[in-house]
């Protein structure tokens, strides 16, 4: 297994060995990604009240790159769902309804394996402090608010899209100042306790990141 | 073999060169109406539109476009050889430009095109005719705008525009080089000109114009000339009604004794009483015949089996009489229970009888109890479920506390309602139950017909009007169901999942003493607050100050949690006289009010009359 992992990596960086000997060009030090997908939330019986195992998740990021390995930026997600609410004296019967709505603010710095601006497969990894608001609202019934300190990892690839199509590229660059446009996968995992009850959970995104 | 083969392909060649030709030699009737129930079936020469625009669209050469009641917004643009473009009720059927530009413009037709039967409104122009030769307006009505042009010819020439009525428009008729013939027109109201200056002089005839500025008409009006005749200056028509300000209320009919009258052109008769023809858009040949729709229909409850109907007459002349309609389904009106007969009843008396009586109308039977399938809690509720009952036109939900008959609420004819107001938790635990209930309801409409039309029953078809709006009454005693079997339940909040502490809003160092928001004490103090505190000024300002400074206590205490044993103790004396003050009865509260003041006015005499000894 670990000689596995070890042979994609070396497979990740030889794009990077390749290209090592390019000449020095500008380097942009700003990006944006947007992203969604799936979140498993870390609630033992989220499965059985809300007939599903995840919700959708949707989110973007600012950060700012000190070199052209190590990032630090702001990500703002939002998580919603439906489900029914609980009547606790009823020995948990489900009736009526409720939205269970999450708002993280994640703090983050990233270590990216890139080595060359044409490299066209990125893995990165980080991770950081997660401010996690919530929000539930029962149907007829005042909103209940709040938030939780806690902490995220995630780690993913990034796939660099100018090198599929370098035309698209240096429009992007001539119109919006577009250095490097990303498709990345990633998977972060969140923790943010609040009342003995983690927020947190899995998730599983795709998205796009612009650097400029 | 051979020849069998010969006679098929013969018939096959034959069959699709008959089917081609009819297919290229019959025009269509494109029918365009909003609500696809008025539709016909769609045959090989009718097929139907919900928008007029697409209707033009694919309308091809000869086709005829029929628009149903309704109001077609646009500027819609006619430049192919349509045979007609018509209403099917004139005073409902109209074409309005929203104020803007022509509601309608011919454009380049070069075979003879028919407008009739239309109703334009709103429109800086109704109708623009542009280099087209041969255009007949007929039977149309204009009240385009006090500022607006009724009809604009441009290099058009041989038209005739007939048996209209103009009202309240600045022009009505605009040219600039056209020969038209105007024949058997009302104008009415115009604030600048009824025919323009440009317009032919040739053949004018029958026309009347009434209430005319001082700077019109521009004809005038010579008695003499051969091509003037029949013409009627200052004479009010005698419309039914112009008076509202909806168009859609104003009925241009005419009255008894109006001038126009068969006072059009000789060589013209109506089609509604084969005369000589009227002047306006309810007289000539092509006249929509369909009374103007009965306004003001009310029916009230005389006694338990007797209703009566009234509506506001129709003084169209034409009118004869009115129908009633009647029937125990919305929009279905096939009630035969009455006295005075089946549904339609006919009232041949002239437009003066404007109400009916219905009597010996069927009284509901009770209806059989329906069953109560659930109950579920709400934060002070408990939210229905029952089955439907066959008849039934309302339902009762019986409630109280370990009874049904201490409350009950008329909820309307649906099948689940949630109880509101009541008190949480298993010691409020409510019986609730439902009955049906029946009364017999009758929807009533009312049509106007002419003399043609008395023995029919078509609304909106020819001679007799549409329906009117519905009226409905319930009447007779209502008859109540047994009651459903009783559920019992009590109301509680409900949480989500996963039941997390508002931080947000409320009770935030209890919920961070408890742990739970949804905690019975923490609800115990939320419910104190919105009774005892909420409903006062000093209360409120006794919430805002803690709204301001108890989130930052609670953080604490969620960071130093050893510390809420102590904080849940000193709670105790709070959370109680909560509790006691949201779940006792006011007797209670007053007798235990008497009891600390008769308490404290005791202790207040002794420690008087003991001061009293030690001073002797």
């Amino acid at each position: 297994m670990l000689k596995n992992i070890i042979l994609v990596c070396a497979l990740f960086m030889l794009p990077a060995a390749a290209y090592a000997q390019d000449a020095v060009v500008e380097r942009p030090h700003w990006s944006f990604e947007m992203k969604a997908g799936n979140f498993e939330p870390d609630l033992p019986e989220w499965t059985r009240y809300h007939g599903r195992k995840d919700m959708p998740e949707y989110g973007a990021a600012v950060a700012y790159k000190f070199i052209r390995q190590v990032e630090a930026g702001v990500e703002l997600g939002y998580l919603t769902a439906k489900g029914p609410a609980l009547a606790p004296r009823h020995n948990n019967l489900l009736t009526g309804s409720s939205t269970y709505s999450l708002f993280p603010v994640n703090a983050f710095v990233i270590f990216r394996g890139v080595f060359n601006e044409k490299q066209w497969l990125v893995p990165y990894a980080g991770g950081g402090y997660t401010k996690m608001f919530y929000r539930e609202q029962v149907e007829g019934q005042s909103t209940i608010k709040g938030s939780a300190d806690g902490y995220h990892g995630r780690a993913g690839v990034q796939l660099l899209l100018d090198v599929l199509d370098p035309g698209g590229s240096n429009n992007m660059y001539m119109e919006y100042g577009i250095f490097h446009t990303y498709l990345f996968v990633e998977g972060k995992y969140t923790r943010a306790v609040v009342s003995s009850t983690n927020l947190g959970g899995t998730s599983y995104l795709a998205g796009l990141l612009f650097e400029f | 073999m051979f020849l069998k083969r010969y006679w098929l392909l013969s018939a096959a060649v034959t069959a699709f060169v008959i089917a081609s030709f009819a297919a290229t030699a019959s025009a269509m009737t494109i029918v365009v109406a909003q609500d696809t129930a008025q539709c016909p079936p769609t045959t090989t020469t009718t097929i139907c539109y919900g928008n007029l625009s697409d209707a033009i669209i694919k309308a091809m050469e000869g086709d005829s476009l029929e628009i149903k009641p309704g109001t077609y917004s646009g500027n819609f643009l006619i430049n192919k050889n349509i045979a007609s473009i018509s209403g099917s009720e004139t005073a409902r059927t109209f074409l309005s430009a929203s104020g803007s530009g022509a509601a309608l413009t011919i454009s380049g037709v070069t075979a003879s095109i028919k407008i009739r039967n239309l109703t334009f409104i709103s429109a800086q122009t109704g109708i623009v005719v542009q280099s087209t030769p041969t255009a007949v307006i007929k039977s149309n009505i204009f009240e385009t705008g006090t500022t607006s042009t009724a009809i604009q010819f441009l290099t058009s020439t041989s038209s005739e525009i007939s048996n209209n009525t103009f009202h309240q428009n600045a022009n009505d008729i605009l040219s600039d080089t056209a020969t038209v013939t105007i024949k058997n027109n009302i104008f009415s109201s115009q604030s600048t000109i009824a025919i323009g200056s440009n317009v032919s002089v040739a053949n004018i005839l029958n026309n009347l114009f009434f209430n005319c500025p001082a700077t019109g008409p521009v004809i005038q009006f010579v008695t003499t000339a051969t091509d003037y005749k029949g013409n009627i200056q200052n004479q009010d028509p005698k419309f039914v009604t112009v008076s509202a300000s909806d168009l859609a209320l104003r009925d241009l009919h005419l009255l008894t004794g109006s001038p126009c009258i068969d006072a059009g052109n000789s060589s013209d008769t109506d089609v509604i009483d084969s005369s000589r023809a009227d002047m306006g858009a309810y007289g000539g040949p092509e006249a929509d015949t369909i009374p103007f729709r009965i306004q003001g229909v009310a029916v009230s409850s005389q006694l338990t089996s007797t209703i009566s109907v009234t509506w506001n007459a129709n003084n169209a002349y034409t009118v004869r009489g009115y129908r009633v309609y009647y029937g125990k389904t919305p929009g279905v009106y096939d009630g035969t229970e009455a006295t005075e007969g089946a549904s339609p009843i006919t009232l041949s008396t002239g437009t003066t009888v404007t109400s009916a009586t219905l009597s010996g109308l069927t009284v509901t039977a009770a209806p059989e109890a329906p069953q109560l399938l659930s109950t579920s809690p709400r934060d002070g509720g408990l939210a229905l479920n029952w089955t439907a009952v066959t008849g039934a036109t309302s339902y009762i939900v019986h409630y109280g506390l370990a009874t049904t008959g201490t409350y009950s609420i008329n909820v309307g004819n649906v099948t689940s309602y949630t109880i509101t107001g009541l008190a949480n938790g298993p010691t409020n635990t409510y019986d609730v139950a439902v009955s049906a209930i029946a009364q017999a309801t009758y929807y009533v409409a009312v049509t106007a017909f002419d003399s043609a039309g008395s023995s029919s029953g078509s609304p909106g078809a020819s001679r007799e009007s549409a329906y009117s709006a519905e009226a409905v009454i319930s009447t007779g005693d209502a008859k109540e169901s047994p009651l459903s079997n009783v559920l019992s339940d009590f109301p509680e909040r409900l949480v989500a999942y996963p039941d997390l502490p508002n931080k947000g809003h409320g009770c935030f160092i209890a919920t961070a003493a408890y742990g739970y928001y949804s905690d019975p004490n923490v609800q115990a103090l939320r419910q104190f607050r919105d009774r005892y505190l909420l409903t006062n000024e000093s209360g409120r300002a006794f919430v805002h100050w803690y709204y301001t400074h108890g989130p930052a206590a609670a953080a604490w205490l969620d960071d130093h949690p050893e510390f809420k044993p102590m904080v849940r103790a000193a709670l105790l004396p709070a959370i109680g006289i909560s509790f006691f003050l949201i779940k006792t009865p006011v007797t209670l509260k007053l007798g235990l009010a008497l009891m600390v003041f008769c308490v404290l006015a005791y202790v207040f005499y002794l420690k008087r009359f003991s001061h009293r000894g030690g001073a002797c």
